[in-house]
């Protein structure tokens, strides 16, 4: 899968190369507008991640840009070659939001980040682009199907709250990494994180997910390092 | 009163004065002036009978005599009368009434005869006259007083047209709207200026809101994107191998400290945001279900507190609010419920047509209830609150206005916080 990163600042434009790289993907990087405009000549993409706020211009003009040849194309080619698109804002606006997600982007991610989130979303926009979101998502004994919300393990059913079924998910986007229960809390629970015993509140999250995994005959993936946070292993 | 009306009332209230006195003063004179002519008429009549006596044997025409104007008789020689004016009734046969008459009595010497003579001449007719003339003049003054103050109306009218024009333009005066409004020309230099010196004003305002509104969003871009460097490294330092358990202890806190920074920074630039009024779009939002929403996102919280989580939610309840800003108002309401709820108590969301409301059970504040709105003051139990979740709650009432009230039930330690919409 390739991967366009679109990113003025280099430090976190490099953080998230060796992020994204690491999980097996060809990330190609450009600092710039114009730099990103001539990426997308010269190459087609699986995924665009674009931070709109560059120096050198407006990240939403990348993407008419995109959806416009799309557009022009779109009698000839078949529509599966449509990049998904990811778009980065370090404004928290919804007209932002708004706009972005109606010029066709797939997903907004607002700043500051944790990789893993970005990871997360980026696989479930690729899910929705090339399988229509109906690929099946497995994991040791565990199986996921993303359109019914439905887990399953070893053939049975297993019956996840909502939040632990969105946890499962971040941990299979995610295997055999360190996942810090700040980057846990922030995708799970987002904006309501200033909760004040937000760890404890994890854990018992977590404690519950893992029992009912184990419970349901899985082995367990889940492992703690230095209490900073938890790893799902694929290894055991 | 408008400035029309007032200009009226003014013009009323000075030209009645003026009608009434310039009638008296006006009636006067033209009466001074008849009674100058009448006498001037008598005097000439006097030297037309002392020629009569002077030159004739009959000096009297016999149809004056019936008459008796004027009225000749003979005295002694000696007696001598200066001439005389003098103003008297007399019994009018016609009309059957006294009517004033104004008289000249003289002595005349002619030949060698002594005469006595008596001229008169009835005023009534002149006093109608006069009078006529007043009143006249009186009514006319007020008729076209009346018909210049129509005009008058009509015309300022016209005239202030385009200020109306322009007050109801600035009544729906939008800061937001992403062209500046434009106020329109007038053929009146006033208002031409009026409007222009409004057309610059819009545009000064207009291009310092932008400036605002670039500015709090590259605050908020210059900020996020450190963080955001910040998090990602301090995600990756942590997935490094070997750690001491005190280095990762140092991360973990420093993480702490980073998601307040964040949360800090999102809560001031939303504060900015609904001072520098840039959540104008408001619609009806459907607040039962963003309630039943939230509650319900919020009951996996509650039930790791062990709390008793009530909610009581009328349905179909819509106000005009920004959407976001609504979530944030209910939300940033129910977690400080839920925070500050004594372990295994209990806390209800209540929502119905007129209030939304929180109550949870706790103790009493540690700071003065008047400062529980006020930015930045916090629970010392609780550092890692930013302090701004309840000013933002206010802000935000106010900003669709609704108000705020807190209540402390001191004897069941119940704080109740409610938003009364004011339908």
């Amino acid at each position: 899968m390739k991967i366009l990163l679109v990113e003025d600042e280099p430090a976190l434009l490099i953080a998230m190369r060796q992020f994204l790289e690491e999980d097996g993907y060809v990330v190609t990087t450009a600092a710039s507008f114009a730099k990103a405009t001539q990426a997308l000549n010269d190459y087609d993409y699986d995924c665009l991640v674009v931070d709109i706020g560059l120096p050198d211009g407006n990240g939403l003009n990348l993407i008419r840009q995109v959806k416009g040849d799309e557009k022009l194309a779109d009698g000839i080619m078949v529509s599966a070659s449509q990049p998904g698109l990811i778009i980065i804002s370090a404004k928290d606006s919804l007209d932002d939001k708004l706009l972005g997600l109606e010029l066709g982007s797939d997903d907004y991610i607002t700043k500051p980040f944790h990789l893993p989130e970005l990871n997360a979303r980026i696989k479930s926009v690729l899910r929705r682009r090339f399988f229509g979101g109906n690929n099946l998502i497995r994991h040791g004994d565990i199986t996921v199907d993303p359109l019914s919300h439905r887990v399953m393990v070893r053939e049975q059913d297993l019956d996840l709250t909502e939040k632990e079924y969105h946890l499962l998910l971040f941990f299979l986007a995610n295997t055999n990494r360190l996942l810090t229960k700040a980057a846990i809390a922030e995708y799970v629970w987002g904006d309501h994180m200033d909760l004040a015993d937000s760890h404890d509140f994890l854990y018992t999250h977590i404690k519950n997910l893992r029992r009912k995994l184990v419970d349901g005959g899985c082995p367990d993936y889940l492992r703690t390092r230095y209490g900073a946070g938890y790893i799902f292993t694929t290894t055991l | 009163m408008s400035l029309l009306r007032k200009t009226l009332l003014y013009l009323v209230l000075v030209a009645v004065p003026v009608a009434i006195g310039g009638g008296w003063l006006f009636h006067a004179l033209i009466n001074r002036v008849a009674r100058y002519e009448i006498d001037e008429q008598l005097t000439s009549d006097l030297a037309f009978v002392k020629e009569q006596l002077a030159t004739a044997d009959r000096p009297i025409p016999e149809g004056q005599h019936l008459l008796d104007n004027p009225h000749v008789e003979k005295v002694s020689l000696g007696y001598h009368l200066d001439p005389v004016f003098s103003d008297t009734l007399e019994y009018d046969r016609r009309e059957k009434q006294l009517v004033p008459v104004r008289r000249l009595t003289s002595t005349i010497q002619a030949g060698g005869h002594a005469y006595l003579v008596v001229v008169k001449q009835a005023m009534g007719e002149f006093i109608e006259i006069t009078q006529l003339l007043s009143v006249g003049i009186i009514v006319g003054f007020l008729g076209l007083l009346g018909v210049l103050l129509g005009l008058n109306s009509w015309v300022s009218r016209r005239l202030w047209q385009p200020f109306y024009q322009l007050i109801d333009q600035l009544r729906g005066y939008r800061l937001d709207v992403r062209t500046p409004a434009t106020f329109p020309d007038s053929t009146i230099t006033e208002f031409s200026q009026l409007g222009r010196t409004l057309n610059d004003m819009s545009r000064n305002l207009h291009q310092q809101y932008i400036v605002q509104k670039e500015f709090t969003d590259h605050a908020a871009h210059e900020m996020q994107t450190p963080l955001a460097i910040i998090t990602a490294q301090l995600d990756q330092l942590l997935a490094t191998e070997p750690l001491t358990q005190e280095q990762v202890g140092c991360m973990e806190q420093a993480q702490g400290s980073i998601g307040r920074l964040v949360h800090l920074n999102k809560s001031l630039l939303l504060l900015s945001k609904i001072e520098n009024n840039q959540f104008l779009d408001q619609k009806p939002v459907d607040l039962s279900t963003l309630t039943e929403k939230l509650h319900h996102d919020f009951s996996s919280y509650a039930e790791h507190r062990q709390l008793g989580w009530v909610g009581r939610i009328a349905p179909d309840v819509f106000r005009p609010m920004s959407p976001h800003l609504a979530e944030v108002l209910f939300s940033n309401l129910i977690k400080n419920a839920l925070i500050h709820a004594l372990p295994k108590t209990y806390a209800e969301v209540t929502l119905t047509e007129k209030v939304f409301k929180t109550v949870n059970a706790g103790l009493s504040l540690p700071f003065p209830p008047a400062q529980l709105f006020d930015r930045f003051v916090k629970n010392p139990a609780r550092p890692e609150s930013t302090g701004l979740g309840l000013a933002l709650v206010r802000q935000i009432a106010e900003l669709h206005g609704m108000t705020v009230q807190y209540q402390y039930d001191e004897l069941a330690c119940l704080h109740t916080f409610t938003v009364h919409f004011h339908t």
